[in-house]
């Protein structure tokens, strides 16, 4: 009798300590997926609208401005490495799109181009290399630009988290 | 008076070929109205932001003061006159920024002399068009506000400027004074010093002379007692040999003496010999003779 008494007092405990586990693995669960900002179930997005998700990457974190020309201009950074995501719409051609871009930087020169991309080097003391990346599809109503931009010293050392962050954005 | 009336014409000159030089000076820019204009702001605001040296942000600032104006004077030319308004308060802006990088630089003891007179010299060439948006007749009375204002903070910032590199030139032509004044007293202390070291030099050279006398005089006295002891030896040597030499003569001739004596005994005997032989034959002969004659005798 007390056999079998001491055999379900310790059953019971087993399950017990058992439960409690499960129930820690869940608040931990939950407690994580609180912190990041997303619900179970869903992916988690460093910055997401009608035009553009851009999923968590190591390093990179949203840049707050507080400059009235940043609100249709998405900026990013990552330690010296700074990306800005905008959108125009197709009514002027990528060309003049790219010309009025190039005025935008003054005294540089244009180290690269092609069809979706033109890489610039400013002719200053400081050298700032930029990197333009054009996202032009037939289905999508605008054009997608991400600019990243570093200083030219540091280009080399960036160009992973660069491609990382590429990576990272999906046009909608 | 003499600068003035040189600055007075100078800026004449800038008024009057005021029209032509605004042309000349408008550089490409994006239209405000663009939907890409933003953007450019923004491309502005990261460039500022990544570039760490103050000067360097200074002429940033004075680039961008060039592209409002610019900016400006286009959007007043498409009729965008509260656009137009807008972006020179901005330049405003911008122009005060460039000072305030300027301040910091000098704080931060950067050498901002060059940056400097590249700021004035654009914001000279601002001036003449900031005058010459002035005298347009569509601009409107608040944007004519803000030019009046921003040439005044130009011409004091100008001014400022100015008076800063008069004082510095103060400062300078100061320090060039010490530095005649110290190089003064450094070659006649140089002089001084090179005056002590000939004084010495002749000192130790005659010293050096003396010794160099006394050296010479010693080794002479020494060479002297070298010779006469070599010629003592030699003569010694010689008195020896010529010792030698007759000695050995006397021997030779004692040999001589001795050989020839010897000859002399060795003949005597020899002849001594030959006359007892010949005495013998003589005995002998004179011996049978008598032995005939007593045969004779006999007989």
């Amino acid at each position: 009798m007390g056999y079998r008494t001491g055999l379900t007092l310790i059953v019971c405990i087993l399950l017990l300590v058992l439960g409690a586990c499960q129930n820690v693995r869940e608040q931990e669960t939950q407690d994580s997926q609180k912190a990041d900002g997303a619900k179970p179930g869903e992916e988690n997005y460093l910055f997401e609208n009608d035009n553009v998700r851009v999923k968590q990457t190591s390093g990179w974190q949203e840049q707050d401005s507080s400059s009235k020309y940043a609100k249709e201009n998405i900026m990013f950074q990552n330690g010296k490495l700074k990306a800005i995501l905008t959108f125009v719409s197709k009514d002027k051609s990528l060309e003049s799109i790219k010309s009025e871009l190039k005025l935008s930087f003054g005294n540089t020169e244009i180290v690269k181009e092609n069809e979706n991309y033109i890489a610039l080097l400013s002719n200053r003391k400081e050298r700032i290399r930029t990197d333009i990346y054009f996202n032009v599809t037939n289905e999508e109503e605008n054009i997608g630009i991400l600019i990243f931009m570093v200083p030219f010293g540091a280009y080399e050392t960036n160009q992973a988290k660069i491609e990382a962050f590429k990576n990272s954005v999906q046009y909608l | 008076m003499k600068k003035i009336v040189i600055s007075s014409i100078t800026f004449g000159f800038f008024i009057l070929f005021a029209g032509n030089t605004l042309a000349a000076e408008n550089e490409e820019v994006i239209d405000p109205t663009s939907e890409l204009y933003d953007t450019s702001r923004v491309i502005e605001d990261t460039e500022y932001e990544l570039t760490e040296e103050t000067t360097e942000k200074a002429l940033l600032q004075d680039a961008y003061a060039d592209e409002r104006l610019s900016e400006a004077e286009l959007s007043l030319s498409e009729g965008d006159e509260d656009k137009a308004e807008e972006l020179l308060e901005e330049y405003e802006d911008h122009v005060e920024k460039v000072e305030e990088d300027l301040e910091a630089a000098t704080k931060d003891g950067e050498d901002v002399s060059e940056v400097e007179e590249t700021v004035v010299d654009n914001s000279k060439k601002r001036s003449v068009n900031l005058l010459a948006l002035l005298e347009r007749e569509d601009l409107p009375e608040t944007a004519k506000a803000g030019i009046t204002k921003a040439l005044e903070n130009q011409k004091r910032a100008q001014e400022k400027v100015a008076k800063k590199r008069e004082e510095e030139a103060a400062e300078e032509a100061k320090e060039r004074e010490e530095e005649v004044a110290e190089e003064a007293k450094e070659r006649e202390e140089e002089v001084a010093e090179e005056a002590k070291e000939r004084e010495e030099e002749v000192a130790e050279e005659a010293k050096e002379r003396e010794e160099e006398a006394a050296e010479e005089a010693k080794e002479r006295e020494e060479e002297a007692a070298e010779e006469a002891k070599e010629r003592e030896e030699e003569a010694a040597e010689e008195a020896k040999e010529r010792a030698e030499k007759a000695a050995e003569k006397a021997k030779e001739r004692a040999e001589r003496a001795a050989e020839k004596a010897q000859e002399k005994a060795e003949k005597a005997a020899e002849k001594a010999k030959e006359r007892a032989e010949k005495a013998a034959k003589k005995d002998k002969d004179r011996d049978e003779s008598d032995e005939d004659e007593d045969e004779n005798d006999d007989e």
